[in-house]
């Protein structure tokens, strides 16, 4: 009889956890989710060097879509192969014009309603310049902090990359024209 | 008291694993949902009729050119779309055919030659997408070709609630949505 | 928003895919295809739908790739 009554008990315990599973997976795909970044296109900010160990972030989902910022960094699936998935920084909004880099065959791009531009921190990377804006339905979540190797715990990742956006790169020209006429 | 509360907790605890589990079947296998518009006319009615959408083919998988999808709006993410797919990445494609334009004079004349030598080359991991009824349709004719993850799922088949619960066999109007590109005849 | 997307003529696309070689070329394997989309007008209380009937050329190539190239024309929709 105390045979039958652990395997009782094993099982009952197994449902349990199993009806949870479903709450978990929701979590992980609405709420909340921990990523690995791969590669060196966010450079210095994420993956330093090559031969430390790779970053994992914590990745918010809850409510993201419209609380998106400027700066942010973000994941979202590849406009160019949907089973990929990019981690980049959001340098322009809705609105904003930009002045692009290579290869982009346009100088400038007017970013369309619900569009970002995204770019790597690093020079190097398959960006926006690439592929262009993306819409906002690709996003999956923002990166808020680094949560793995410790010791890169308290990383600030709220700033980095060039600025592209035309308004302020053309206003800063302007202060320095201003500044020699003087 | 003690024991109102210990109830409380169970019921919310069913109630939370239980919506998750639907949620979870919804996101993985099958979809089904409400659709409006008269963009896919004929093949879907404008109001009353709710859609089966296969999420085997959320972000792209396996879809051929003539399969009905759901996807978000490029424009609009909170906004999702019924349309067909008439273009695979890589396909040389008219931008818009169905332009229609009428032979008095010469200036409609080459107008309407015009709208069949605007061809679009469809890119990598994209689709171009297009309402069935061409006349009433915003796809991407106008937002051009959408990214592959932004399909959520293919309409396999549909019910309509204008049709009566039982009608010569079938239940409120069920049908299903076939892909359309077929050998010419 | 997609990645520019040029606009092509008829005559660039023929040139740039040489697709007159391509669809003669009996190591293709070529078939014709159409897909019917619809233009439809309310009328008195109804639908009224007419369909517009799109042709496309649909080639394996003779190094396996996949090659469709829509062929519509006035003609074609009559």
């Amino acid at each position: 009889p105390l045979y039958k009554n652990t395997i009782a008990f094993t099982g009952k315990k197994v449902l349990l956890m199993i009806s949870w599973l479903p709450v978990a997976i929701i979590f992980n795909e609405h709420v909340a989710y921990v990523g690995k970044i791969e590669g060196s296109s966010m450079r210095p900010t994420m993956n330093p060097s090559s031969t430390s160990l790779q970053d994992w972030v914590l990745l918010w989902k809850f409510n993201v879509k419209d609380n998106l910022k400027l700066d942010d960094v973000i994941l979202f699936r590849s406009p160019t192969n949907p089973n990929k998935v990019l981690c980049k920084r959001i340098k322009a909004v809705q609105g904003d014009i930009v002045s692009t880099r290579h290869p982009y065959p346009r100088e400038t791009c007017a970013i369309p309603r619900n569009h970002l531009w995204a770019e790597g921190d690093n020079i190097h990377s398959i960006d926006s310049n690439n592929f262009g804006p993306i819409s906002k339905g690709l996003v999956i979540g923002k990166a808020t902090r680094i949560i793995w190797p410790p010791q890169r715990w308290g990383t600030d990742i709220s700033k980095g990359g060039r600025e592209c956006r035309m308004s302020l790169i053309t206003r800063e020209y302007d202060d320095v024209e201003e500044v020699k006429t003087e | 008291m003690l024991d109102s509360v210990k109830t409380f907790t169970k019921i919310l605890s069913y109630i939370i694993r239980g919506g998750c589990t639907i949620h979870v079947f919804q996101s993985t296998f099958i979809e089904f949902t409400e659709t409006r518009g008269e963009s896919m006319l004929p093949t879907l009615n404008s109001a009353n009729d709710f859609v089966f959408s296969d999420k085997h083919y959320r972000n792209g998988r396996d879809l051929k050119i003539g399969d009905c999808i759901v996807a978000l709006k490029p424009t609009d993410p909170d906004q999702r779309v019924c349309k067909r797919i008439t273009g695979m990445p890589g396909d040389l494609i008219l931008i818009d055919p169905s332009l229609k334009n009428y032979y008095n004079g010469n200036k409609q004349e080459i107008e309407f030659e015009d709208s069949f030598n605007k061809y679009i080359r469809v890119p990598k991991g994209h689709v171009w997408v297009t309402g069935d009824n061409l006349a009433h349709s915003l796809d991407s004719r106008s937002y051009n070709s959408i990214p592959l993850g932004l399909v959520k799922g293919k309409i396999i088949a549909a019910n309509d609630f204008n049709k009566p619960f039982w009608e010569n066999g079938v239940i409120y109007g069920f049908r299903k949505i076939e892909n359309n590109y077929v050998d010419e005849a | 928003m997609a990645p520019p997307t040029p606009i092509l003529s008829k005559d660039e696309i023929l040139r740039a895919y040489k697709l007159d070689k391509m669809l003669k070329s009996p190591d293709n394997n070529c078939t014709l295809k159409s897909l019917t989309q619809f233009e439809c007008s309310f009328d008195n209380g109804l639908y009224k739908c007419n369909p517009f009937k799109r042709i496309f050329q649909d080639c394996i190539l003779s190094n396996g790739k996949r090659q469709v190239v829509e062929m519509t024309t006035s003609e074609t929709n009559e």
